[in-house]
């Protein structure tokens, strides 16, 4: 039987006044490609932060390519959220793919000819080589998030954690950001969340939906009307997942 | 004009005063531009008001007030960096109650001690050409200080200042990093102290490298460039206010605010230019 890359048992997690995660279990497995689905504020963040070892749990145990987040954390590629940065950061497309190789010993200004080169490998692979010299900030939404996902690749990992990749972009550049992945997702695992079952569900393999609670399907089931089950299967555990 | 390059031939103060105004641009010019790009004017401000109350209490107990100054700006970058990073509370609401009360504890500290203290007023205000040989020295060694450590961690205050979340995912001790960085613009606060006063250090700290933020791509440019606006306008105004006898500091920032908005006018062209190219 394969081993899970990333392995969430029975994760309770509690801001100061309310539950942020009830009970979650999840294994994700090589190859997988998942989507966690749910509302804002249904701890769809949390979970990607329990997963990177930025916080701990309250109850549960979670382990990455079988060992804790922390240490396990050198296998994923991180992608958040392309409008948390600011505007007027100057900083060139290829400074930030090639920032991804930062580490805690990485010290005076200039980068090695391997990490030019791998970025540039990553750059041409997501497309966005022509736009190396361009400042980030001037790039559109789509185009940041090519570069967002370049500077997870470049640590070559085996799993990569996308937060809300196709926020605040219209639908043709979500399509083209799912398929990009869809062509990652044949040497990497993707794990990614959303709020929005849109496309995500014409490429995904399996959609995990979560409102505090959890529940994960094959991707098939999706297709044949889960409604019923869903709400059924989770009502009493106040998650309400009108797919 | 004739007359200032005339005096800064003959006049030692004059050499001196140029000299500590390059040095400062280049520990501004550095500091700065990592102010602008994190979006933390308000917290240097903060620590640079902080100053006065070691000022005074320096002053109070008979010791170099810069001594005052290194203390007070280093505990006021350290306190503010763990608000920031740590605590429930509001950091703007901390780090405007630390500035209110170290300029409180300097004022109560220039009360107490006897007669009109004319020399920590030029702290307040600055005075450029009353740099001594001595203080110049200090300003080289702080100078020297603040380009070694960025040059060791250019890319960890890079990434932390661009990125928190990413690169403590990857292993940057971030806390460590955020809090020297907070430390490194403390000491520049110290050096521009003395050349603009502690109430105008903020606007040398961050104006140069908000016009060199205006026509640059990467960081280390816009260092480089917010170098050499602060050597200019440091030169500039103190040539512009030595014949008037204008106050120096005051004259070297609204020369700083001029080519300020000279620069977002350029910019400003140059954006409609391209626009219309299109």
């Amino acid at each position: 039987m394969t081993t899970p890359v990333i392995s969430l048992e029975h994760i309770y997690f509690r801001y100061s006044d309310q539950d942020a995660l009830k009970d979650i279990s999840l294994e994700v497995f090589p190859a997988d490609y998942l989507a966690v689905i749910g509302p804002n504020g249904g701890g769809k963040t949390t979970l990607l932060k329990l997963i990177l070892g930025l916080i701990t749990p309250t109850k549960g145990s979670i382990s990455v390519m079988g060992t804790s987040p922390a240490k396990g954390r050198n296998h994923i590629g991180y992608v958040p959220q392309y409008g948390n940065y600011s505007r007027s950061f100057p900083l060139r497309v290829k400074d930030v793919v090639m920032s991804g190789c930062i580490q805690g010993k990485s010290f005076f200004p200039w980068h090695s000819k391997e990490i030019h080169k791998k970025a540039e490998a990553n750059m041409n692979l997501v497309k966005i080589l022509p736009l190396a010299e361009k400042s980030f900030s001037e790039l559109s939404g789509g185009q940041k998030q090519r570069t967002l996902i370049a500077r997870a690749l470049i640590t070559d990992p085996e799993i990569i954690l996308l937060d809300e990749p196709t926020a605040s972009v219209d639908s043709e550049v979500e399509r083209d950001v799912y398929e990009l992945l869809k062509e990652l997702n044949q040497t990497k695992t993707i794990l990614l969340v959303s709020h929005d079952i849109g496309f995500v569900s014409q490429y995904v393999n399996r959609v995990m939906c979560l409102n505090v609670a959890s529940c994960t399907h094959p991707i098939s089931e999706l297709k044949t009307g889960m409604n019923v089950h869903y709400e059924g299967h989770l009502q009493p555990i106040h998650h309400h997942c009108k797919l | 004009m004739t007359e200032f390059i005339h005096a800064l031939i003959n006049y030692r103060f004059l050499q001196y005063a140029l000299l500590a105004g390059v040095l400062a641009s280049i520990s501004c010019g550095i500091t700065g531009t990592y102010v602008v790009i994190k979006r933390i004017t308000f917290l240097g401000g903060g620590i640079a008001h902080t100053v006065l109350g070691g000022v005074g209490l320096a002053y109070y107990l008979g010791i170099n007030p810069y001594w005052g100054a290194f203390a007070s700006a280093i505990t006021a970058a350290v306190i503010i960096g763990l608000v920031t990073l740590k605590a429930d509370q509001q950091e703007d609401t901390v780090i405007g109650a630390l500035w209110a009360v170290g300029m409180a504890t300097g004022i109560i500290f220039m009360h107490l001690k006897p007669g009109y203290n004319n020399d920590l007023m030029t702290y307040l205000f600055g005075n450029i050409l009353l740099v001594s040989r001595q203080e110049l020295v200090l300003l080289f060694w702080l100078t020297l200080l603040i380009v070694a450590v960025v040059l060791v961690f250019y890319r960890q205050f890079l990434v932390v200042c661009f990125d928190e979340e990413y690169s403590r995912i990857r292993g940057v001790p971030v806390d460590i990093i955020y809090i020297l960085l907070l430390v490194l613009i403390a000491l520049t606060i110290v050096v521009l102290i003395r050349i603009v006063g502690l109430i105008l250090v903020i606007a040398l700290l961050t104006m140069p490298a908000a016009i060199a933020s205006l026509f640059t791509r990467t960081p280390s440019q816009m260092m480089l460039w917010s170098i050499i606006v602060g050597m200019v306008v440091t030169t500039t105004g103190t040539a512009i206010a030595y014949t008037p006898d204008l106050p120096v500091g005051a004259t070297i920032i609204v020369l700083c605010g001029i080519f300020y908005l000279v620069a977002i006018g350029i910019k400003h062209a140059f954006n409609v230019g391209q626009r219309k190219k299109r």
